[in-house]
């Protein structure tokens, strides 16, 4: 086991260092002129020499590189063209809510597809029950394959318009994260749970099942202590893979929400060509996705004693 | 669908217990988006220019009906090269610091020094230098201006005109997150991107003399941010926000609300269709650029770029600005397919077999750039023109990418261009259209108009008796060149519910002014 | 009509037929459309933009006064080609990258893997993002925006399945024989990844046409004057309060798309695997219908008072394609005395599983069991209330499986596994049902079981996991134990000591034993009594020594005949008899065994032989069982 969290660590490090380089060269490969971006539409050429010589954009790549390094190691992200605020503070000021949002969607999206899973796994095994196979498959589909778009715009009315149950936009309040986190964990969740299923049947279809079938012990106790364990395996990798798609949704959902996350701020960023900006957000949502994989990694480790070994 | 049923449920038993908390005795305001700095001299954004003008005092602003009335001064002296301000007593700063004559000075040579950078410091002091002096004896605070600007006044009751007390000036990195002003109101909550609860300050004594006001002034003034206009719409129909300045067609929607008040606001400045000027282009020919205009129906026009909210006009200066005078647009190009047909004959085009406009064998291609929230205007133009035989393409993109193209100069013929000023003065439009062209200077479209570059100065440099005969006869040799077409002027309506509000523009209220029913 | 067993596998769920159906009505609408709708799609009447649904425009208008109907139509072409070309994009790239990978030599491998894993994890939408701030935005930015953000999806799935296929026998075996690489690749790789490749290519279509939508949304997708249903959205959903249809039609199509592109992908890949071919063929079958036997039969008169187990012609169906119902069991009665150790020998697909599975009420849907008595310890487990079922059968009935690594869960330590019936049951604390499970260890040979009880089940031997097994069945005493294939998954000697403890628990306990095997070395050893099946039939019983010393039954001689000696090699399978025994589906007129059976005459192959009586304790279900003929002809 500590050997596996030691590999875990060095591979983590490593891929990190590779998205530093990365997000670096992104922002010194992006075309067009930084300066006039940061001077905007009035900008004299006195000012944009300013500018450059602010931004270190006179300075070779080298120099950039280990400026920007250096910088990181500080917990500087640099300076965003467009308001030329930190975008160490711009992140700050936003991670919080995206990673608030993301972790209650994981929340929903496994309180609902888990159980949703298993169940239907369990009652469609074995070629029962084909309605509900045909029911579950075509449900899940529809919801898969609707567009974030609509389906926030949807709730948004339902329940926030027309219902009047929850806020209509920000995160002013606890019960604002309900409508966002529902829109974004929809999709992922109808896959989770056609995943559950399938792994459900397969587990179902274990030897070790029968075992436990011919322990005679009550459906609950089969499904709880025999099943759902080497179900949530499965579940907690997929889990691991999906929080990538959870926050990548979760850019679309922001803007119908106004949800103070890096996803609206990321998009403005792109729009305004804020390169720093861009390289700052998806630095530091690589160091998230890193961090979650490590810990679902380390949490498989510890549950399931055959990780380790592999 | 077992799935959404779910999800619904879960959803439910969350909400039962959050009800959205109602905006009561307060004033609950929505920003499309964020704002970048607090430091008003920096900030770029109408967003940031208006939290300033809550947490900040100005020396003088405007009232309902943009006349300048006093604010921190009292009385003042103006000329177009300089004004001599006389400030007033009792005003304080948020951490109790008296507002006298040498604080406003401090400020405004912060505010025109070349090295603070301030982007609309040139709408305030003109092009050339500025010098700022006081008198403590006499509390007075003079302003001088190398090259006059008629507009000095007007800029002055601006928010990047705001007067930052000395705890600002002392570290100016700090205000981009934390006000440092004598305002009606001061920052006491602040999440990035979603909400900004501001106080008012017990002690205000003072304020602009905005006339009569009926009501009381809110306590309490939160400021939401949506980007999304339909959102905006909806925290207004929640009561989650009781002033919220709306586009579009969520308009019908909020006027159909029980009990709300709206005004309708043009901008300071109409959208114009803009040509390009450079070298080798054809519309550098201004037979083109009259036709062209002539084959475009503006009523149609506004329809499609402003879901027919818009007004059309004839002048870039609209009626909502100083200054305004329908008789310069006489001459502007109507709809007139036939007067555009004559006119590219005039220029030696012939429609071909197909009915395609040629000249010397090769067809008229016109090369339209737009960007997203420019809704279907440019596609109209494109249809337009290509209806009328005119090879015409379209590039779209989001903002970015636009103004990229429009800087590069090459590549683009004809573009729709805000021409929006955020003071109501016809100023503006000067250096977009006849300042040295790039990299020089803000001028996209290539334009060398010596004629409107004299007669702007001449009006920028006039008193306030001649200034606006002057800038009408700018505008005069703009229109009849076809050097641009106003198309039309955007609406924006303002919904309020409980509340009075004072627009200083389109989408900008004066906090000073905002009253609540009793 | 649909001959092929692919195309009729393609086409077995209606999912198939809605796909291929919605997929066909897409592909004529995205080829017409253009044809007779261009000029509604891009022409228009200003005055009349904006509008809601009426007679003229059944969806209403956009913003240029054109009909939503006729550009939600003509869109479908470029909807669906934006969304396919970004998919090709990625495809390509990925499965390219993928497959270097995984044939790349060890550490470039590992290191690869990584990689993908990460560009995996991060989100692909704004990497799509990020990507339009350098490629610009518009069809071709979309297509390459999306295309290179599911690259990494794509190469994750090559690169497994490439790995997979790489570590077979037959690559592995090309690569020793010097096949260069590319042939490998396009002989051996390509073709083994194809159909899991091509469901993902349709998946990732649907998911395309989404992240498509999501640019336009943001104003990074397809610009005017093109049109795709994403930028319909995206421009509708700014008015949906005022009118929703103008999204909510551009968002119906999309789903509806999706939809038909995952049904689509799902159909072909059971097309594409053959191994898919004949799994659910059963979907329309329809129940058989009971007769009611079981229930209503009353016990025969030739019940014997301490039987452990009295089975009356046990028949187990399955659904048969075409509706019917395939016995693999048919017909099997069965008395096992208290104490007794009976084997049960036949080839793969004797029934002999099916019926220890069936005397242990563990076969479920679709599998339905009859029979006229099925009595164990006395009482009639069709006439017991289902909580006194359970509890008999769970206290005095135990099973052991063939792979114990499989039968043992992974999740649980040992202890607790081999505790839980105790506690089921016997209501025992945690403490007290570990002590027992301490014991049984012990009683199965396994040495210092204190220490055992928590280790997880990979970390013991496949013998020990076996012994482990053996405990848990015995934990609560049973009276009887079915084994099957106890030993068949276990090397040589593992597989005689497990022998020689079931034999000794046998001894020491009486448990009754149901040794299921097709090892005819296993069953002589131990079992007292002999029980030959064949296509779900008994065609022989009696007692081991004289079944082995004089079979009745052809197919038992042919059996020994293919074990050639007894007592040295246990390890040697049956099926060595030329030609295989008859699919449940079509059993033949006759006797079952008579096209493979060298005495076979006439009358075999017309009338079914009945299990007949032949001596003390003995049955065989031969017309030629105890004929001279029969007896002459030793093989």
């Amino acid at each position: 086991m500590t050997t596996g969290l030691i590999r875990l660590l060095a591979t983590t490090s490593a891929v990190l260092a590779v998205l530093v380089v990365a997000t670096f060269l992104m922002v010194q490969l992006a075309p067009g002129d930084a300066a006039q971006r940061i001077g905007g539409i009035d900008a004299t050429p006195e000012q944009l020499d300013q500018i450059r010589r602010d931004f270190r954009l006179d300075q070779p790549m080298a120099a950039r590189f280990v400026a920007y390094v250096g910088g990181l190691m500080q917990g500087d992200l640099g300076i965003s063209y467009a308001t030329r605020e930190p975008v160490a503070r711009i992140i700050a000021d936003r991670l919080g809510n995206t990673l608030w949002l993301a972790v209650t969607s994981v929340a929903i999206m496994a309180f609902v597809a888990v159980p949703l899973g298993l169940i239907v796994g369990g009652l469609t095994w074995g070629d029962r029950n084909r309605g509900l196979d045909i029911g579950f498959v075509a449900g899940t589909s529809i919801a898969a394959s609707l567009p974030g778009l609509l389906v926030a715009t949807l709730l948004a009315y339902v329940f926030a318009v027309w219902l009047r149950w929850l806020p209509v936009a920000g995160a002013t309040q606890w019960t604002s994260v309900i409508l966002p986190a529902c829109a974004i964990a929809l999709r992922p969740m109808s896959e989770l749970a056609r995943m559950i299923r399938v792994e459900t049947l397969n587990v179902l279809s274990q030897d070790y099942v029968r075992t436990a079938r011919a322990k005679r012990m009550t459906p609950v106790r089969l499904y709880t202590v025999h099943i759902l364990p080497n179900v949530l395996t499965a579940a907690l990798t997929l889990t691991g893979l999906v929080f990538a798609h959870l926050i990548g949704g979760a850019v679309v959902i922001e803007n119908i929400f106004a949800w103070p996350g890096l996803g609206t701020a990321l998009v403005q960023a792109v729009m305004n060509r804020d390169f720093p900006v861009i390289q700052g957000i998806v630095l530091m949502l690589g160091l998230v996705i890193i961090l979650v994989n490590a810990t679902v990694d380390a949490a498989l480790i510890a549950i399931d004693p055959r990780v380790a070994r592999k | 669908m077992k799935h959404n049923v779910l999800a619904g449920a879960v959803t439910a038993v969350g909400c039962i217990l959050g009800i959205p908390a109602f905006a009561q005795g307060s004033v609950t305001t929505v920003l499309a988006a964020d704002w970048d700095t607090l430091d008003p001299h920096l900030t770029k954004s109408t967003h940031g220019f208006q939290m300033a003008l809550a947490l900040y005092d100005r020396v003088v602003a405007l009232d309902a009906d943009g006349t300048i009335v006093p604010y921190l001064a009292t009385s003042w002296e103006a000329r177009p090269d300089g004004v001599t301000l006389q400030i007033g007593e009792g005003a304080t700063c948020a951490d109790g610091t008296p507002v006298d004559a040498a604080i406003v000075a401090a400020s405004m040579a912060r505010y025109a020094d070349p090295a603070t950078n301030a982007p609309y410091r040139g709408r305030t002091f003109g092009t050339g230098a500025a010098t700022v002096t006081h008198d403590d004896a006499a509390q007075t605070v003079t302003i001088a201006l190398e090259t006059p600007n008629s507009d000095l006044m007007l800029s002055l009751a601006m928010p990047w005109s705001s007067v930052v007390c000395p705890a600002g000036l002392a570290a100016p990195e700090g205000m981009q997150a934390e006000p440092q002003g004598s305002g009606p109101f001061t920052l006491t909550e602040s999440r990035r991107g979603d909400t900004y609860v501001m106080k008012r300050r017990d002690d205000r004594g003072w304020g602009p003399s905005l006339g009569e006001l009926t009501g009381s002034p809110p306590e309490t003034l939160t400021v939401r941010v949506s980007a999304n206009t339909t959102t905006t719409a909806n925290l207004f129909v929640t009561g989650e926000a009781n002033v919220v300045s709306i586009t579009g067609k969520d308009i019908e929607r909020l006027a159909a609300e029980p009990s709300v008040d709206r005004q309708d606001i043009t901008l300071f400045g109409s959208d114009g269709l803009m040509f390009a000027h450079m070298p080798g282009r054809v519309t550098n020919e201004p037979l083109v650029r009259r036709a062209l205009s002539h084959a475009v129906d503006r009523e149609g026009f506004n329809r499609a770029f402003a879901f027919g909210y818009g007004t059309v006009l004839d002048t870039l200066t609209t009626p909502s600005m100083q200054c305004y005078d329908a008789s310069v647009g006489a001459n502007t190009p109507g709809y007139d397919l036939a007067r555009a047909e004559e006119l590219l004959i005039e220029a030696g085009f012939a429609r071909n077999s197909d009915g395609q406009w040629e000249r010397d064998g090769a067809p008229l291609t016109i090369r339209v750039i737009g960007y997203g929230s420019q809704n279907a205007g440019p596609e109209f133009l494109m249809e337009s023109w290509r209806q009328f035989g005119i090879d015409a393409s379209l590039v779209m993109g989001e903002f970015g990418s636009w103004f990229e193209t429009l800087q590069a100069m090459t590549d683009w013929d004809a573009s729709i261009f805000p021409y929006n000023s955020s003071i109501p003065s016809p100023s503006l439009f000067v250096a977009q259209i006849t300042g040295a062209p790039k990299p020089a200077g803000p001028n996209y479209q290539g334009e060398e108009n010596p004629r409107y570059a004299e007669a702007a100065r001449a009006a920028l440099a006039a008193g306030p008796e001649d200034r606006c005969a002057l800038w009408a006869a700018a505008e005069q040799i703009l229109l009849d060149e076809a050097d641009t077409l106003p198309l039309v002027a955007r609406n924006v309506a303002t919904f309020t519910r409980g509340v009075s509000v004072q627009m200083i523009s389109g989408t900008v209220y004066e906090p000073n002014a905002l009253r609540l029913a009793n | 009509m649909m001959r092929h067993p692919a195309l009729r596998a393609f086409f077995r769920a209606p999912s198939g037929w809605l796909a291929a159906g919605s997929l066909g009505i897409l592909a004529a609408i995205a080829l017409l459309a253009p044809v007779f709708l261009s000029d509604a799609a891009t022409q228009g009447s200003i005055m009349r933009s904006g509008e809601g649904p009426s007679a003229d425009y059944l969806l209403g208008t956009d913003n240029l006064g054109r009909s939503i109907l006729a550009r939600l139509l003509v869109a479908t072409g470029l909807s669906l080609v934006l969304a396919l070309a970004a998919t090709a994009l990625a495809a390509v790239l990925g499965i390219t990258l993928g497959i270097l990978v995984a044939m790349a030599p060890g550490r470039i491998r590992t290191l690869g893997l990584r990689a993908i894993d990460v560009t995996l994890s991060f989100p692909g939408i704004l990497l799509a993002i990020v990507i339009t701030a350098f490629v610009g935005v518009g069809p071709i930015g979309a297509v390459v925006a999306i295309g290179i953000a599911y690259v990494p999806d794509f190469a994750r799935l090559s690169s497994t399945l490439a790995m997979s296929v790489t570590s077979k026998d037959f690559v592995a075996a090309a690569r020793v024989l010097g096949v260069p690489a590319h042939r490998r690749l396009l002989r051996y790789i390509l073709p083994n990844i194809g159909d899991s490749m091509t469901v993902a290519v349709f998946t990732t279509t649907a998911g395309a046409l989404i992240s498509v939508s999501s640019l336009s949304f943001l104003g990074l997708g397809v610009q005017p004057p093109l049109f795709d249903w994403g930028r319909m959205l995206a421009e509708g959903i700014v008015n949906f309060y005022v009118t929703p249809l103008a999204a909510l039609a551009p968002a119906v199509m999309i789903a509806l798309a999706g939809m038909a592109l995952g049904f689509f992908g799902e159909a072909l890949a059971r097309a594409m695997n053959p191994l898919l071919w004949s799994i659910g063929d059963d979907a329309r079958a329809s129940k058989a219908t009971g007769s009611g036997e079981a229930t209503a039969a009353p016990l025969k008169a030739d019940w014997k008072e301490g039987s452990v187990l009295s089975l009356r012609d046990l028949r187990v169906t399955y659904p048969a394609p075409g509706g019917a119902r395939m016995a693999v069991v048919d017909g099997v009665s069965l008395d096992i005395e208290a104490g007794e150790i009976v084997g049960v020998v036949g080839e793969s697909g004797s029934g002999k599983s099916q019926t220890a599975l069936a005397i242990a009420q563990l076969l479920a849907s679709p599998a339905e069991v009859r029979s006229t008595r099925h009595r164990f310890l006395g009482d009639d487990l069709g006439r017991l209330a289902s909580e006194d079922r359970r509890r008999l059968l769970g206290t005095r009935l135990a099973m052991v499986f063939q792979d114990p690594m499989g039968s043992l869960n992974p999740t649980i330590r040992i202890g607790d596994q081999i505790a839980e019936p105790l506690r089921l049951f016997g209501g025992a604390d945690r403490e007290e049902a570990l002590k027992t499970a301490v014991e049984r260890l012990r009683e199965v040979g396994i040495p210092a079981p204190e220490d055992r009880l928590s280790a997880y089940p990979h970390q013991f031997s496949g013998g020990m996991q076996q012994r482990a097994m053996i405990a848990m069945g015995l934990t609560n005493r049973p009276a009887l134990l079915i084994a099957d294939e106890p030993t068949t998954a276990l090397d040589v000697t593992i597989q005689a000591q497990v022998i020689d403890l079931m034999r000794d628990l046998n001894r020491e306990h009486s448990t009754a034993i149901l040794l299921i095997t097709h090892n005819i070395g296993v069953v002589a050893s131990v079992a007292q009594r002999l029980i030959v099946m064949y296509a779900g039939r008994i065609v022989e019983d009696g007692p081991i020594a004289a079944v082995l010393g004089q079979p009745h039954h052809p197919y038992t001689r042919l059996l020994l005949a293919a074990t050639p000696e007894l007592d040295s090699d246990r390890d040697t399978p049956l099926g060595a008899i030329e030609g295989r025994p008859p699919s449940p589906a079509d059993r033949p007129r006759g006797c079952a065994f008579a096209a493979r059976c060298p005495h076979a005459i006439l009358r075999c192959h017309d009338e079914d032989p009945a299990l007949r009586r032949l001596g003390d304790s003995r049955h065989a279900a031969c017309h030629l069982a105890g004929a001279p003929t029969l007896s002459e002809s030793r093989v």
